[in-house]
């Protein structure tokens, strides 16, 4: 009797050992043996990697060279597809150098090579949304957004959203920017989105101040905070220290508001942004002025100058 | 009482015997493989070998003679005058090509290629090396000893081109001060011209006042000459020490030269295998890791040639 059920046990073992080893082979043979790319593809996709890894080390004159080799080769095999990818990228990179006029006219371009229905439009009506808004028109910027929204039925839906309202925000339309805002915040909290979560914190946070609802204000900005801790995204904290203190202020508390600038001029000193700093030092040259302290205040004023000299000088 | 015997038992002492005597003939064969591969039955001899310095020579490494391994340093030691002795097994077939005036010398293939110890071909006027002999030892020059040696040199010539430099641009040096003295002495001629245009002037007008002006553009140019002739006089005990200066810089500038050629033409017959080597390698990388890119499961992880990404996107910008 025990004979046979060893017998059996060993069967069994045996079965499940083939079915492991077949399931194995399955797996390392199943999986679709990748397409051959021709080498022009396969250069340009190499320029674009080179491109993303130069813009996340901070490089951005190397991403801006990467990005404009990858659309010569798109364009030199009338790549749409690749072309319309280098022009936002290169559109994007534009934008956060300042460059308004280039960016514009990069992403000008991507819009003629991008149809609607195609998974690329979205990102790029973005783009065309924000340099939009960084050239002041919000009607054309609320446009492109809106269109982004629509288009967008992914993981960034909440990006876009948050755009939106930002928008919206900013023409004084407090009641959508809130409505938007909340949604956005939802969608990114469902897409696990964190850095868009805490862009949406910040900006009901932003809302909440403009209402003088210091407490609701705090309250949104500490969550936003919590979050780009964790994301570790120095100008953002920095930002969110700079909004504390702002709330702080309005609520009759300088020192608090002393202390929340004083550490955003930490962050932004050691982040590598100087102009943030200075501006951090000026309010906290006024609230020292505020608060009957002038010698503090000239000292504030004085390490700002000293600090836009350096950052001139570099 | 009589054994059952199971039939399927029956030839087992044969097969067990089998299979360990195969097993054993492909153990001996395997054995004799390795062994024909790694020269074991080789009939070997020692040479040797005497450098200053053991720096980049290691037991084990290649012995080679016209690109082929013909045996391996077996042994490294110092003798009595700190010299390093270097103790090689070589392939005795090979002996009949390493002669009296063949030369060791230590090399490295391509720019990360491992090092070897290279053996020149002996002329046949030579006798062969007997066991334990003696091979000179030629101390290769490497890039990098060049690239020094031309520094070297470079900088002396400098020193001095910057050292002549330096005389010819003292204000107080000889050559500025004729300068100097040469623009005063111009300043002074115009001067003079201008005053003997004056004076032919005044000649035509009044011939009667000819005389004085002579004596006077006399007077002239008599203080020039006098002034002229100790600043000829200086800038003639000067010029030809300047000049022997500059024909000393020159003559060591074209002595580098040519030491800088002859070193190029060392180091430039090394150059082109190095970049073949390196051309070769950098090729045979770039196989291997696409056949890796296109092996399970690293293809799962690693982006395809056409798949392009977007630099992420902030709505807070």
């Amino acid at each position: 009797m025990n004979r046979g059920r060893r017998r059996r046990r060993r069967a069994a073992v045996a079965v499940f050992l083939s079915w492991a080893l077949l399931g194995l082979a399955g797996a390392g043979c199943s999986g679709a043996v990748p397409k051959p790319v021709p080498p022009a593809k396969e250069r340009a996709g190499a320029w674009n990697r080179r491109g993303l890894a130069a813009e996340a080390r901070g490089d951005r004159d190397g991403a801006i060279a990467a990005f404009r080799e990858e659309l010569k080769i798109d364009r030199s095999i009338e790549d749409t597809d690749g072309s319309a990818v280098a022009l936002v990228n290169l559109a994007r990179l534009h934008r956060r150098n300042g460059e308004l006029p280039s960016a514009k006219e990069r992403i000008d371009s991507a819009l003629l090579l991008v149809p609607r229905e195609s998974p690329l439009f979205p990102e790029t009506a973005f783009e065309k949304g924000k340099i939009e808004l960084a050239v002041g028109d919000l009607p054309a910027a609320k446009g492109w957004a809106g269109e982004a929204v629509l288009a967008e039925k992914g993981a960034s839906a909440g990006r876009m959203r948050n755009l939106l309202a930002r928008i919206l925000f900013l023409e004084g339309k407090t009641d959508d920017a809130q409505a938007r805002a909340g949604e956005a915040l939802e969608a990114n909290r469902t897409a696990g989105a964190r850095g868009e979560e805490a862009n949406s914190l910040r900006l009901l946070g932003d809302i909440a101040a403009a209402r003088a609802d210091g407490k609701a204000a705090e309250r949104l900005y500490l969550e936003a905070l919590s979050i780009d801790k964790e994301t570790a995204e120095s100008g953002k904290i920095a930002s969110d220290l700079r909004a504390l203190g702002a709330v702080a202020e309005a609520q009759g508390d300088t020192e608090r508001a002393l202390a929340f600038h004083s550490r955003a001029v930490e962050v932004s000193r050691n982040g590598g942004d100087p102009k943030e700093a200075a501006a951090a030092l000026l309010e906290m040259a006024r609230l020292h002025e505020k608060a009957g302290s002038p010698d503090k205040a000239k000292s504030a004023v004085a390490e700002r100058e000293k600090l836009l000299r350096a950052d001139e000088k570099k | 009482m009589k054994m059952e015997q199971d039939p399927r038992f029956r030839r087992l002492e044969a097969v067990v015997g089998a299979f360990v005597i195969a097993a054993l003939a492909a153990i001996l064969a395997l054995f004799v493989y390795i062994g024909g591969e790694n020269d074991l039955f080789a009939e070997r001899y020692h040479l040797r070998f005497r450098a200053a310095s053991g720096t980049g020579i290691q037991r084990g490494m290649p012995v080679k003679l016209s690109g082929l391994r013909i045996g391996r340093i077996q042994e490294i030691s110092l003798d009595e005058q700190a010299k390093v002795i270097v103790r090689m097994k070589v392939d005795r077939k090979y002996s009949k090509w390493i002669r009296a005036d063949s030369t060791a010398s230590l090399l490295k293939e391509g720019i990360v290629g491992e090092s070897i110890i290279m053996i020149s071909v002996g002329s046949a006027g030579h006798p062969a090396l007997a066991n334990d002999g003696f091979l000179p030892f030629a101390e290769e020059k490497g890039l990098n000893d060049i690239a020094l040696e031309f520094s070297d040199s470079v900088k002396a010539v400098l020193v001095e081109v910057r050292q002549t430099v330096a005389y010819i641009n003292d204000p107080q040096g000889d050559v500025k001060r004729t300068l100097a003295n040469a623009q005063r002495l111009s300043a002074n001629l115009e001067e003079t011209r201008r005053r003997a245009d004056g004076l032919l002037l005044a000649a035509t007008d009044n011939a009667g006042r000819v005389g004085p002006l002579l004596d006077d553009l006399s007077a002239a140019v008599d203080n020039v000459s006098r002034r002229l002739t100790p600043l000829l006089d200086n800038v003639n005990t000067k010029l030809p020490v300047l000049l022997d200066r500059m024909e000393a810089t020159l003559s060591n500038t074209e002595r580098i030269s040519q030491e800088f050629r002859k070193a190029a033409e060392q180091a430039a017959p090394r150059v082109p295998p190095l970049l073949t080597g390196a051309e070769e390698l950098v090729e045979d990388t770039d196989d291997v890791v696409k056949g890796m890119k296109k092996t399970w499961p690293l293809r799962k992880h690693i982006p395809q040639g056409n798949g392009r990404g977007i630099v992420p996107g902030d709505s807070h910008e």
